[in-house]
């Protein structure tokens, strides 16, 4: 299945492991629960860089799954498999279980910088390396009984603006923390190009060609959101400026979608429904290309970054925009890369660390997979559903 | 048993036709179900090929499989079966009985797209109206140049002519069609008039992406009205021209401009681009080619040189792309000095026209720094951009410029003007200009020739006077209005060396806002002595540019103007097969 990551989500990855893998190394990690696999082009070489992979490797993710046992043809052991979620579990999982906010951590007219180290795990599970100062306002909430992730996510949003100007998270492989303007976390100038016809590389540019699958729904989408904030609570609205859509008399639509969020602080209730707003207000639109370039994920692509893309036959294309790419001019949209899922090929290497920070170099017992990476992009003010 | 031509896209095969030609449809879950043509043939060496061309049909049939290229397929013994197609699969395989006889045989799956009856073709073009530019231009033509011969363009739009060395004249667009969803018709031994090409060291028309050249200075891209190809006189590149008719009356034919294209480059300084390592197709279409010149760049990192064309055009697109900053410059490789003009003074274009009455043209949607003495452009970043045109044989607009059979449609005043075989710039006559001695000015007025009001005309003529001039000779034009009153003269006197032929211009003259007529006026002022004998030859008048938006029957599409303006509208195209 190799590794999906997700942008300000948990992600997940897995590997398979050989049928004839030692038995000492399946011991280690059946005994690894909460233990890191690290991902590396090339075999990592975990007894010279020890903990240094994990801030230089290409994917580093965290052991909650693993399947042993089996038959395979002809009398042998079957195949194993581990997997898990990304670093952002550390933050908190998918049911938010975490080192849980079991004090109440009060903001008061606090800006971004000293909010969120407030927010991170007591336990120490995850560490600040980058806080944004050029975050603007100051918020007033209070957060407990929510995970770090739940926490830091709530305030991301809350202070956040649109495009660029998004606030975001996200835990690296060493389990620390950045935090900031989308401007600062990842590069607004794109370094790929996702096109139809053309793949190669230009000097500041990479084109990816493959099946480019455009989604477009508008299941979620919302003209009036409110927002039940607090315990009593206090109701926050947030409208569109114009509905371009009708009902069937020719009356403007009319979609209300009610959020009930008694952690939020009655002071943020109107902040709160103008995010909730700002999430389902278009046409969701999700673009899925599917490539068989070998690591695409690397400096060129990452998730959280901006990509061009550009393909007419699905209406995408923004004649405000220009970048001359292969002997053509092109005019594509940028969007952002919310989602990547790449195969383990050949050519990966996986090493495991243990709870002690002891490493064990699994590169020669991988299963390498095979298929295309798949890139999910929308547009820069927009998230996927469920992340 | 008899072998049969076939050929499909840019190549010509040879099919064998013992083995029948299965057609099959496939039902399956495809809608609308596959038809597929399965065709096998041989090439061979001695027989049909040689033994290098067999390289070259062998990576050819499988770069049209693995691009899935549309392609018009021309049958020579079941013309029945000509339609378009695309390739849908390929496989060959070459047998080499040590050199003595070299086999290719192939087979080719065709899927059906249609005939020409049934199938319209739909050209998608991306875009804004003006591509991103540091001069502000307001203002483009978006060329559109489907094959020659295409029918019932919708939306339609006024035709213009390029001569082309296909055969048929290339009509091109710059009004009306040309927008997205763009349809036409066109017969399958049309398609490929006009069309853009590679061509190898052998000649050989390449198809697909998957091959190397076998001479990385051997090559020819082209369109048939532009192409170029590497330097050869110690120069980069040479770009091509097809003139038609050139204005010295002779064939149609290929005028060559040598250019240079350099790089300022580290320690090393000025750096020659040619020498490249690699040559690369990015896109092989029948309506736009696009190569990749690489060239190393020791210390520095590489440099990419692009060079885009586009079928019914004119002019050839440079675009050099590295990993560093550096001054780049493209310059006429011998001189030729050129004046600026257009849209922001963004094009350069030679001062004076070639032999063949053709001037060249460059110009860049960037800033950039001019050489007019030299005839180049250049800037400096990590990234360059320019095109390489020619104005082709722009019409003269009056009568009887050269003299050749007398001075009909001349007046002279202040003195005679007769045809004289003394000398001559071009052909064997000129006109010999001789004042009376006591006229302050002596001239010649042409007929009154029609123009248009606020466009651009450049008046010329090459003179030979007895005497250095040193001021008041040159060539003025009178205006004149719809009922041929005279409005104003626009003069443009300079000066002239005696005992040789001197070109004479009058750079850019706008007609005014209520001008209809014009007379082009050789003149010499300062009451010149009666043995201030002139001789006078090519003297014309031609327009420049006409105001954009304000296309009439007399535009031509093709002044350096035009060409800039199509440089500003360049959109991307892509043709589809649409059925009817």
């Amino acid at each position: 299945m190799g590794v999906s990551e997700v942008t300000m989500g948990l992600g997940q990855w897995s590997l398979q492991l050989r049928a004839d893998t030692p038995q000492s190394v399946i011991d280690q990690l059946s005994g690894g629960w909460f233990g890191h696999i690290a991902i590396t082009m090339g075999r990592p070489g975990p007894t010279l860089l020890g903990d240094g992979l994990l801030s230089t490797s290409r994917y580093v993710g965290v052991i909650t799954r693993l399947t042993l046992g089996g038959s395979g043809t002809g009398g042998t052991s079957a195949p194993k498999s581990i997997g898990g979620p990304g670093m952002a579990f550390w933050l908190g999982d998918a049911e938010d279980k975490g080192d849980v906010l079991e004090t109440a951590v009060n903001l008061t007219a606090q800006p971004f910088a000293s909010i969120i180290p407030l927010l991170l795990p007591s336990s120490g599970a995850v560490t600040a390396n980058f806080i944004s100062t050029s975050v603007p306002g100051t918020l007033t909430q209070s957060y407990r009984w929510v995970s770090p992730r739940s926490a830091i996510s709530s305030v991301c949003s809350l202070m956040g603006g649109s495009g660029v100007n998004a606030v975001e998270w996200r835990v690296n492989g060493d389990a620390t923390l950045d935090a900031g303007l989308v401007s600062e976390l990842y590069s607004t100038a794109p370094q790929v190009a996702i096109v139809r016809r053309s793949s190669g590389a230009d000097p500041a540019m990479r084109a990816l060609r493959g099946t480019i699958q455009n989604a477009v729904d508008v299941d979620d989408y919302t003209t009036r959101s409110i927002v039940l904030a607090g315990s009593t609570p206090t109701v926050g609205s947030a409208d569109l400026a114009t509905v371009p859509y009708n009902d069937l008399h020719g009356n403007a639509l009319k979609l209300t979608r009610v959020d009930t969020q008694p952690s939020t602080a009655a002071g943020n209730a109107t902040a709160a429904a103008g995010v909730n707003l700002a999430l389902y207000n278009a046409p969701r639109n999700a673009v899925q290309l599917s490539t068989d370039e070998f690591d695409i994920k690397g400096t060129t692509l990452r998730a959280g970054g901006y990509v061009w893309v550009q393909d007419p036959d699905s209406g995408l294309v923004d004649i405000t925009q220009e970048i001359h790419l292969r002997g053509e001019i092109l005019n594509p949209v940028l969007l952002r890369c919310i989602q990547l899922d790449w195969p383990l090929l050949r050519g990966h290497g996986a090493a495991y660390r243990d709870g002690g920070g002891n490493w064990t170099d699994l590169t020669d017992y991988l299963v390498p997979e095979s298929g295309p990476s798949t890139v999910w992009v929308g547009a820069t003010n927009r998230k996927l559903i469920g992340q | 048993m008899a072998y049969s031509p076939i050929k499909i896209g840019r190549r010509q095969l040879t099919e064998l036709p013992q083995n029948a030609a299965v057609e099959t449809v496939s039902q399956g879950s495809q809608q609308p179900p596959q038809r597929l043509l399965r065709i096998v043939g041989q090439e061979g060496f001695p027989v049909n090929a040689t033994q290098a061309s067999l390289a070259a049909i062998h990576d050819d049939i499988q770069g049209l499989a693995s691009g899935y290229y549309l392609v018009p397929v021309t049958f020579g013994d079941k013309s029945d079966r000509n339609g378009y197609y695309r390739v849908y699969a390929a496989q060959n395989s070459e047998q080499d009985w040590n050199g003595e006889t070299v086999g290719d045989g192939w087979q080719i799956d065709l899927e059906r797209v249609g005939t020409d009856q049934e199938i319209d073709f739909e050209s998608r073009v991306t875009g804004p109206a003006i591509v991103s530019n540091s001069f502000g231009w307001v203002a483009s033509e978006g060329l559109f140049s489907p094959p020659a011969g295409t029918y019932a363009l919708n939306p339609g739009g006024t035709a213009l002519p390029r001569p082309c060395a296909d055969g048929p004249d290339q009509l091109f667009y710059i009004d009306g069609a040309g927008g997205d969803g763009t349809r036409w018709g066109c017969s399958v031994g049309n398609y490929g008039n006009g069309r853009c090409r590679f061509l190898d060291d052998q000649g050989i028309e390449r198809s697909g992406l998957n091959f190397a050249p076998a001479n990385l200075t051997s090559w020819t891209l082209g369109n048939g009205l532009v192409q170029i190809v590497p330097g050869t006189a110690g120069n980069t590149l040479t770009v091509q021209h097809w003139t038609g008719a050139p204005a010295a009356g002779g064939a149609p034919s290929w005028q060559s401009k040598n250019w240079d294209l350099t790089g300022t480059i580290g320690i090393v300084g000025v750096t020659n681009l040619a020498g490249w390592s690699s040559v690369n197709l990015l896109r092989n279409d029948y309506e736009m080619v696009a190569m990749r010149l690489v060239r190393d760049a020791p210390g520095a990192g590489r440099v990419l040189i692009d060079l885009t064309l586009r079928r019914g055009s004119r002019f050839v697109e440079v675009y050099v792309n590295a990993d560093f900053a550096a001054t780049w410059k493209l310059v006429k490789h011998f001189a030729e000095p050129g004046t600026l003009g257009g849209l922001g003074s963004a094009a350069l274009t030679a001062t004076v026209e070639d032999s063949a009455g053709s001037q060249y043209t460059i110009g860049s949607a960037h800033t950039f720094t001019a050489d007019t003495a030299n005839g180049g452009i250049s800037a400096t970043g990590k990234t360059f951009d320019a095109y390489i045109g020619a104005v082709v044989s722009v019409p003269v607009l009056n009568a009887n410029p050269d003299f050749e059979t007398n001075v009909a449609n001349w007046t002279p005043t202040g003195g005679t003007f007769a045809q004289s075989n003394t000398r001559a710039h071009k052909g064997s006559f000129s006109a010999l200009m001789t004042p009376n001695g006591v006229a302050t000015q002596v001239f010649a007025e042409s007929e009154q020739i029609p123009v248009v009001a606020n466009a651009s005309y450049q008046a010329s003529a090459w003179v030979w006077p007895t005497s250095t001039v040193t001021s008041n000779i040159g060539v003025s034009v009178n205006w004149y209005d719809a009922t041929h009153t005279y409005i104003s003269t626009t003069t443009g006197t300079t000066s002239a060396t005696g005992g040789q032929w001197n070109f004479l211009t009058s750079h850019l003259y706008t007609a005014p806002v209520n001008a209809a007529y014009a007379e082009v006026i050789p003149v010499i002022g300062g009451t010149p002595a009666a043995g201030q004998l002139v001789w006078w030859d090519e003297v014309k008048l031609r327009a420049y540019a006409y105001p954009f938006g304000s296309l009439t029957p007399a535009q031509s599409g093709n002044l350096s103007t035009d060409l800039l303006g199509q440089y500003a509208g360049r959109r991307s195209e892509y043709v589809q097969p649409v059925r009817r």
